[in-house]
């Protein structure tokens, strides 16, 4: 009831050119449907309006019945103004139909803009901006611009378009009263804006302070534990209440602001209503109008004035949007990942690697500076003049200290980055020679905390290779030791993954990522030793299985335990 | 919850009256109108200015009354919010932690966050906008009731039609909105998963595969609105005409009582204006019904959880000088435990151990066996179902539970932190902590210069909005808790996450610091740093299985030997 109020902060806030430019270039996303859709809106309103000023025609006839006491001819007035009454609806209902369908085909066409954009950006920006941050934010924008074509627009255009339909039947029925009428429809609309301004400041505050409550709150429930055992419980619970009265102080104050809105509105009604009456009866009297048209004239002067206030609610809502908009389109035109690195080709200098070699990395320089923001370290070349040659069919241990060297070496091979200086190659081919597409689709990569989508098991394993059989998985997870505890879970293959595949445990995901690089048969198997949260009986499965597929791949395995150093050929040392 | 309303109602009673009058107020001016057209009409010189001083008045008082109306119904919302915060914070945190454990402290909190904004939509828009329509058709009845019966009974004849189609068209709309918001939901976590796996997609090139996955949720939704949209646009034409008719049906008969004299013109008109007012009230108490059904849900919810019981708060405060050095700080007898009580599920079957005061005693077993669930009975968080507890020689159930729980501290690598300072998060260990005892726990947990060296030091900010701290790193700061907290009994979880040597030498050193002089009790997920146990319980089964230090279980060549060997 209270909060509801009417933002008439456009008069103040002009439609930039930037705006403009966006919202153009927003529209303009829905191509050649745009024509379509703009009719559509157009059809809806005139449909909607004319079934309004058909009542009030109605109205005229009946009042104006009574007042001569001649019945008559009131039928066929009746009769007639409802069939153009059913018709506007059908019209309408033709209108919103087709609006409906264009603009929630445009809103997912955005969507499919957005989110293959999402997918498409340089590994940087995955790391330096935590992905539940980032895709909260981006589905927030695209939501709200959205709405511009689901709702804002016509919203906006059909209270303009109406508040012009409604004036010229008001003019006709007397347009002195209808002038008069306007006029305090105008000081309404000036008051409204008045209050707009601190009645917003008062909202963000009163969200605000709602957040503050909110995580007080959210402190106390997953909290519980140390509550109990820590004298916080009091401290949080005094601090809930602070906040909350803190927020009740708010909202009193801005009750006091919006009952001053509504009973200012409510004036201006009382005002409106017997004013328009007063004088519609002194109008009468004079002759100048009579009962019927004043009724009709009333009864659309209630919608109208619905209509006119709308514009100064709606046009500040779409200039929220557009500015959401803008953001979208701030994401849109972000750099996306080239499909190479550096497209300069360099002759494949295999004199020092025969076929014998797989991976080769000479002398790479690599530092996060370069990118922008360290993920990492902060500063500094993370790998300086570092080279290896890992031979086929081998199985190479990565160790080195915690840091950022081994993982850095893992995304380096991937094509995640571009290397500062030096070269590598695969399978005898320069890496610059190669698109990142060709790279990746030569290595099995099993990173450190295997993520696992929202998916069945047999999907999340056939991910690895496009279009996989069900025979494939199953042998894949066979080879991968997960086929044994997969086929004991109730829906077996089957079995859909909750978020970040919680139902499973730590070493269970390890080994179905496995099967997923193991379905792959790539060349290259590449893997980051989980460290993690991984019981001693799954830890020596995973070790079994990653043994079982050596021999005809090379594995890459970054190394954070004895045992699994052990078991290489080669142990490789970064950094130090 | 209802306290609350009640306690505050004598607000909600002044916004009715104020409501009441400003209707009133409105009607009046409609009467006065009406009789200005009928003098207008019988032909009568009618003096307009003897209108203009109580339309004035009207304007004034109504004024008055609308001012009234919103802050005494906004105040009672807020009030009303208010309480309930305020009881309900005290209340959560008096429940026991069984009960959050139970339910997952998750889902409780989106359900109570969620209800409690329902709970604010109740008071501050439904329950008045209700009330305010109820108020508008009863005054407007009254009134026409008046004028005459005839008309009022014409309208309300025609409108039960329109209560069952708009409830009908409410729901239905209502079941359109939520399979769209499924869609929806279904469409935004399909493009968060792969954004999430961004690193498999990346590296497996999945970027075709998983864009038509999106792509094809994404047409799924845009056909599910577009199916709604036809049908929600033929209800609203059907509402439209269904409300129409009876509207038409009421003007025409009044015309008819018009001719038949039994109403003036004026009173006709005066009808039509009042007709127009509580059309739209009418409608919206029936969408009220609807919206009131799902408040009903999110209220019944939030009195669930007001109607949990507390724990209990009886008990005595021992003092722990009273126990000699010889009494075990532990003592477990035959203590059996399932989770909700079903006993084919038993997690603790008969478990009998002594915890030695100032000794160390670990924990080991596969994951799954009820290790943690030990901790947690041994907190007091659950109660056992059969067996004896004895801490430092007092039946537990004979212990204030605070008391109790005030001989525990923990250390783990998956502390919460609060969102808040570091420095916060620490002097949470202890009651009016001061700056040095701070710094000193911090200094004894190894973490002091890690957190000097921060930009903002003990300011720094964590949790959602401040910095990530590393397994590492919690674990420290919960160490440092412990310190400042003091307690006789350490319970030690183990940490799952391997963290790289320099760290791991840091905290080995803060926990062998707070260990010393302690009773500690570990959870060992790994076997390697148990060794130095003094005694090492083997959890199997739910039961005690193997005892001994890590020499004697080794010799017995039993199930700790066998995951010895395995590690």
């Amino acid at each position: 009831m209270g909060n509801c109020w009417r933002e008439g902060e456009f008069m103040r806030k002009c439609m930039q050119r930037d705006d403009l430019n966006t919202f153009f270039r927003f529209m303009g996303l829905m191509g050649d449907r745009l024509p379509v859709y703009l009719g559509a809106i157009l059809l809806s309103t005139i449909g909607d309006a004319g079934r309004k000023i058909a009542n009030s025609y109605l109205i005229q006839s009946i009042v104006t019945a009574a007042q001569d006491k001649n019945v008559d001819n009131v039928l066929l007035p009746v009769l007639g103004n409802f069939a153009v009454f059913v018709v506007c609806l059908l019209l309408w209902r033709f209108g919103i139909i087709r609006y409906n369908i264009e603009g929630r085909t445009g809103a997912g066409k955005v969507e499919k803009l957005v989110f293959s954009k999402a997918m498409r950006l340089p590994m940087s920006y995955y790391e330096q901006n935590h992905s539940s941050d980032f895709m909260s934010r981006l589905i927030f924008d695209t939501q709200k611009a959205s709405d511009i074509y689901t709702s804002r627009l016509r919203r906006l255009l059909a209270a303009v378009l109406s508040t012009v339909a409604y004036l010229i039947p008001m003019f006709y029925f007397s347009w002195e009263l209808t002038l008069c009428m306007v006029g305090i429809s105008l000081l309404v609309f000036a008051a409204d804006s008045l209050f707009a301004k601190p009645l917003k400041k008062a909202g963000v505050r009163l969200s605000d302070k709602n957040k503050v409550m909110l995580e007080k709150l959210t402190s106390i429930l997953s909290g519980m534990e140390l509550i109990k055992i820590f004298p916080v419980g009091a401290r949080l619970t005094q601090e809930y209440e602070t906040a909350g009265r803190e927020y009740y102080q708010i909202q009193k104050s801005t009750n006091r602001l919006s009952a001053g809105l509504e009973s200012l509105n409510q004036m201006f009604d009382l005002i409106g209503t017997l004013a328009f009456l007063g004088m519609g009866i002194w109008f009468v009297s004079l002759g100048r109008v009579s009962l019927g048209a004043l009724t009709a004239l009333y009864s659309l002067y209630g919608t109208f004035r619905y209509a006119f206030l709308d514009i100064g609610q709606y046009l500040p809502q779409m200039m929220n949007c557009i500015a959401n908009a803008e953001k979208l389109f701030a994401f849109i035109d972000m750099e996306e990942e080239p499909e190479q690195w550096t497209q300069e080709p360099v002759s494949d200098d295999c004199q020092d690697m025969g076929e014998e070699i797989m991976l080769s990395v000479r002398n790479v320089d690599f530092s996060y500076d370069s990118l922008g923001g360290g993920a990492c370290n902060g500063g500094g070349k993370v790998l300086e003049q570092f080279s290896m040659q890992v031979r086929k069919g081998s199985y190479v241990a990565v160790v080195g200290e915690s840091g950022c060297g081994k993982s850095t070496l893992a995304k380096l091979l991937l094509g995640f980055y571009p290397v500062g200086a030096g070269s590598m190659s695969i399978g005898g081919k320069a890496y610059r020679n190669l698109t990142l597409h060709e790279i990746r689709q030569l290595i099995a990569y099993v990173p450190q905390d295997p993520y696992l989508y929202e998916a069945s098991i047999a999907e999340n394993i056939a991910y690895g290779r496009y279009g996989a059989s069900r025979e494939e998985v199953i042998a894949a997870a066979k080879a991968a030791n997960a086929h044994e505890f997969i086929i004991r879970l109730p829906d077996g293959y089957d079995t859909i993954l909750g978020e970040r595949g919680n139902t499973l445990s730590g070493g269970e995901r390890q080994r179905i990522a496995i099967a997923r690089a193991v379905i792959r048969n790539a060349p290259v198997m590449l893997l980051d030793e989980a460290t993690s949260a991984l019981d001693n009986e799954s830890e020596s499965l995973v070790q079994e299985a990653v043994r079982k597929l050596r021999g005809n791949r090379t594995i890459l395995m970054i190394a954070h335990r004895p045992s699994t150093i052990s078991a290489a050929d080669v142990v490789v040392r970064v950094g130090g | 919850m209802v306290r609350a309303g009640f306690r505050n109602g004598y607000m909600l009673l002044l916004f009715i009256l104020s409501a009441v009058g400003l209707n009133e107020i409105i009607l009046l001016g409609n009467d006065l109108i009406a009789q200005a057209a009928d003098g207008v009409l019988g032909g009568q010189q009618v003096d307009f200015s003897t209108f203009i001083i109580p339309l004035l008045w009207m304007i004034v008082l109504g004024t008055a009354a609308s001012y009234c109306k919103s802050i005494f119904g906004n105040h009672y919302s807020a009030m009303v919010q208010r309480d309930v915060r305020a009881s309900l914070g005290k209340h959560l945190v008096r429940l026991p932690f069984s009960y959050f454990d139970e339910k997952g402290s998750g889902s409780i909190m989106t359900r109570l966050i969620s209800d409690m904004d329902e709970l604010g939509r109740f008071f501050s828009e439904i329950l008045p906008n209700l009330l305010i329509n109820v108020i508008a058709v009863v005054t407007a009845t009254i009134y026409l009731v008046q004028m005459d019966v005839r008309l009022i009974a014409v309208l309300f004849a025609s409108y039960p039609v329109m209560l069952v189609v708009a409830d009908r068209l409410s729901k239905k709309l209502a079941w359109l909105a939520q399979k769209l918001r499924s869609h929806m939901d279904a469409c935004n976590e399909k493009a968060y998963d792969a954004i999430q796996g961004i690193v498999i997609g990346r590296s497996y090139n999945l970027y075709e595969v998983q864009k038509k996955e999106i792509d094809a949720v994404i047409d799924q939704k845009v056909e599910q609105a577009c199916k709604s949209t036809r049908i929600s646009s033929m209800g609203w034409v059907l509402k439209n005409i269904i409300t129409t008719i009876p509207v038409i049906l009421c003007y025409l008969f009044a015309l008819y009582e018009t001719m038949q004299d039994r109403i003036t013109v004026g009173e006709m008109l005066a009808f039509t204006v009042i007709l127009s007012r509580i059309l739209n009230p009418i409608g919206d108490i029936v969408f009220c019904a609807n919206d009131i059904r799902e408040a009903g849900v999110s209220l019944k919810r939030i009195q669930e959880i007001d109607n949990q019981e507390e724990e209990r708060t009886d008990g005595r405060i021992h003092t722990l000088s009273q126990a000699g050095a010889d009494v075990p700080a532990i003592e477990w007898n035959g203590v059996c435990f399932a989770y909700g009580g079903s006993k084919e599920h038993a997690v603790l079957k008969n478990m009998s151990f002594r915890v030695e005061t100032g000794t160390q005693t670990a924990f080991v077993g596969g994951s799954g066996e009820g290790k943690t669930t030990i901790f947690k009975l041994l907190c007091g968080f659950y109660d056992r179902d059969e067996g004896r507890y004895q801490l430092f020689g007092h039946p537990f159930e004979e212990w204030d539970l605070e008391a109790a729980r005030s001989c525990f501290s923990e250390v783990s690598q998956n502390v919460f932190l609060f969102p808040g300072t570091i420095w916060d998060n620490v002097a949470c260990g202890k009651e009016h902590a001061t700056d040095e005892e701070v710094v000193q726990a911090c200094k004894n947990a190894n973490i002091h210069d890690f957190i000097v060296r921060l930009p903002e030091g003990y300011e720094t900010l964590v949790g959602e909005r401040g910095v990530r701290l590393s397994g590492g790193q919690r674990q420290r700061i919960s160490i440092a808790r412990a310190f400042l907290k003091d307690a006789p009994i350490l319970l030690l979880d183990e940490p799952t996450a391997a963290v790289d040597v320099e760290a791991e030498q840091k905290i080995q050193e803060a926990v062998e610091r707070i260990a010393s002089g302690r009773t500690v009790i570990v959870i060992a997920h790994r076997l390697s740093t148990i060794r130095n146990a003094g005694r090492i319980y083997v959890v199997n089964g739910g039961k005690i299985a193997e005892t001994g230090n890590h020499g004697e279980l080794l010799e017995r060549r039993g199930i700790y030997a066998e995951m010895y060997a395995k590690g």
